[in-house]
């Protein structure tokens, strides 16, 4: 027995384990990512931030001076010219800077810019306190933090990169080195052909995906809450809606000029607008609305039920479905118009 | 088997303003070696495409072992051995392990690959990947891969392009060797030394036509009247423009061409149906001191020579 499946499946996992390259991307990759990432958002490290305040050696009025003393416990403090404060504030080192005008505190910043403004407010409750404020209870529970909304969009996004351009890419190739021709002209099972390409797309994802979580647990604390067949249920529509559309993408292409293209004018966008580093609630809601229906926004929010809100299989099911159905539609249009000459 | 292997009736390909292939009527018998000979976009790899069944044909019949690709598909691909002109298989993949893929998709046994690899001469190289072998190596291996399902019908478009002359040698003797087995192979190249060497009968394309279909014997015994001369004699003080020699035995024409390297030298083709006489006359003269010959060579027409006197340009232009 020498069954064509089997081997068109294995020659894909050979062409990934043969590149050295591959290990690089796979696992080192998503480690540093979600390492820098988690370390500079999770409080592993003392978040201070800087404001300038002009001329602060210059301030002999007490109460003037006390204010700045508060604001030394939380804040590091430069002092420097106004001229070097706004080119600070330019090139965004600092978020606000304070002069001092008839012993008032004048603060400097863009009012556009949400952190800023919280930067101000944060300044004015630390000088201007009363004694009886109330009392903050910190949230650093498993499930709330920034890394436990970071990991599962990290887990997405290396399902749809690798997905993707992994599909897109080595299908592309085959069409340009002619081997898909020459795989067409033999009696090869084209359904063969295309299932073994989406299921060893499951090698690197899996790989991928352990690797990210493990150090996760490992390093941040991150845990699965939910159930781990709604996990499986979710990963696997992920793994087919995005190989869907790298079939889809590389259907025609035989240039690699143009696959690159493509791919990044459908990846870049999907990044961005789906929440995987930020949530996407800060779009304006009916843009929020839209965007919850991306494949990587429904890929990302699923996996951050399963991870974060103890979901279980019924709870991701509608999710689920959608992204099977998505995945099917383009594989069935990427077979329909594929190019084997 | 009375139906021919291959049958082509006014089979005609377009592509945009080009007729890529012009109205072919073809008939090829069972083991019947062929080759497609004609320079660069003569057609040849359009024509072989469209029996392979990788390109549709606008207009005209196509039939393989009296089958069309409409009809039966799974059966002509199972039948057909194809060499496609550059492919290159995957970089991080054996020799061995292409083979096999390609085994299985004819659902032959691994066992096969090992045999195929001695018959080509690459199993020394069974675990190499492909990205480590030579060009000479790499179109043994699309060879091999042709000859895996032990096809009926073996297709090789361009097998040697490229390639030094020592490994175009050591494939045609791969090829060669194949002759016993009663397989149809067509084979496309614009080498005539390829057709000449490989095939019984050689057909010549050129814009999409046939130009000339026979034996090598049948097209130099209708395409020329026979034997080439070419020499070359030193400029004399005897003669001006032209040397003297107006008639010579058995002469069809001649031909006269400076040699840039020696400007006091000149040269001469001849062509003739007896080389023996017009020799004989042209070495008197030389004795005679009417001219001076520095070097001569007498030789059996070539294919090149048919297809410069059909098209006025090289085979490999």
């Amino acid at each position: 027995m020498n069954s064509s499946f089997i081997n068109l499946f294995l020659i894909q996992v050979r062409r990934f384990y043969r590149e050295p390259e591959v290990i690089f991307w796979v696992i080192f990759f998503p480690i540093i990512m979600s390492w820098i990432l988690g370390v500079a958002f999770s409080g592993k490290t003392v978040n201070i931030k800087t404001i300038a305040i002009v001329s602060v050696v210059a301030i002999h009025e007490l109460p003037l001076q006390a204010k700045i003393d508060k604001l030394k416990t939380s804040f590091k403090i430069l002092d420097i010219s106004e001229d070097e404060a706004i080119k600070m504030l330019k090139s965004g080192n600092i978020l606000l800077y304070i002069t001092i005008e008839d012993n008032e505190m004048v603060y400097h910043f863009d009012k556009n810019n949400p952190d800023a403004n919280l930067t101000y407010l944060t300044i004015e409750n630390l000088v201007n306190s009363c004694d009886a404020h109330a009392s903050i209870k910190n949230i650093s529970g498993q499930g709330s933090r920034y890394i436990d909304f970071l990991i599962p969009g990290l887990i997405s996004l290396g399902i749809m990169n690798s997905c993707i351009w992994g599909l897109g890419w080595g299908l592309v190739e085959l069409r340009i080195r002619k081997l898909l021709r020459a795989m067409a002209a033999t009696p090869m099972k084209k359904s063969y052909f295309i299932a073994s390409h989406y299921l060893s797309r499951l090698i690197p994802t899996t790989i991928e995906t352990i690797i990210l979580y493990t150090f996760a647990h490992y390093y941040f604390g991150v845990v699965v809450s939910g159930s781990i067949a709604a996990f499986i249920l979710v990963f696997l529509s992920g793994n087919l809606v995005f190989s869907g559309i790298g079939l889809l993408i590389s259907s025609r292409t035989d240039n690699t000029d143009m696959v690159n293209g493509l791919i990044n004018v459908i990846t870049v966008p999907l990044v961005i607008l789906s929440g995987i580093f930020f949530s996407y609630q800060n779009f304006p809601d009916w843009i929020g609305d839209i965007i919850k229906y991306l494949p990587l926004a429904m890929l990302t929010d699923s996996i951050r039920n399963v991870f974060n809100q103890g979901a279980g299989v019924m709870d991701v099911s509608f999710d689920v479905v959608i992204l099977f159905s998505i995945g099917l539609i383009f594989s069935i249009i990427g077979i329909k118009i594929f190019k084997w000459h | 088997m009375n139906t021919p292997a291959i049958e082509l009736k006014a089979v005609t390909k377009r592509f945009k303003d080009i007729t890529a292939v012009d109205s072919i009527d073809m008939q090829i018998n069972h083991g019947q070696y062929v080759a497609l000979l004609g320079p660069n976009g003569a057609g040849k790899t359009t024509l072989v495409e469209m029996i392979e069944g990788i390109q549709q044909q606008d207009s005209g019949q196509i039939s393989v072992l009296g089958k069309t690709w409409k009809e039966d598909k799974q059966y002509l691909r199972k039948i057909m051995g194809i060499s496609l002109q550059e492919t290159k298989f995957t970089d991080k993949v054996t020799v061995s392990e292409t083979i096999n893929l390609f085994a299985s998709f004819y659902n032959i046994h691994k066992n096969r690959s090992n045999e195929i690899l001695e018959r080509v001469g690459l199993a020394d190289k069974r675990n190499s990947y492909v990205v480590n072998l030579s060009g000479g190596q790499r179109q043994k291996l699309a060879i091999a891969v042709a000859l895996t399902s032990t096809p009926k019908i073996l297709l090789l478009d361009e097998p040697t392009t490229g390639l030094d002359p020592y490994s175009r040698h050591e494939v045609w003797g791969i090829i060669a060797e194949l002759k016993d087995n009663n397989t149809t192979m067509i084979l496309t190249t614009h080498y005539m030394e390829e057709a000449q060497y490989l095939c019984d009968r050689i057909i010549i394309m050129n814009n999409g036509k046939f130009l000339a279909d026979g034996t090598l014997n049948e097209l130099q015994n209708k395409f020329s009247d026979g034997d080439i001369i070419e020499f070359t004699l030193s400029r004399n003080d005897n003669f001006g423009e032209q040397p003297p020699i107006n008639h010579l035995d058995k002469m069809v024409s001649l031909k006269w061409d400076a040699v840039v390297a020696a400007p006091n030298q000149m040269k001469g083709t001849i062509v003739t149906s007896d080389s023996v006489s017009t020799l004989n006359h042209l070495l008197a003269l030389d004795r005679e001191h009417v001219i001076d010959i520095k070097e001569v060579t007498s030789r059996k027409v070539t294919l090149d020579d048919i297809f410069i006197s059909m098209t006025g340009r090289h085979l490999d232009e």
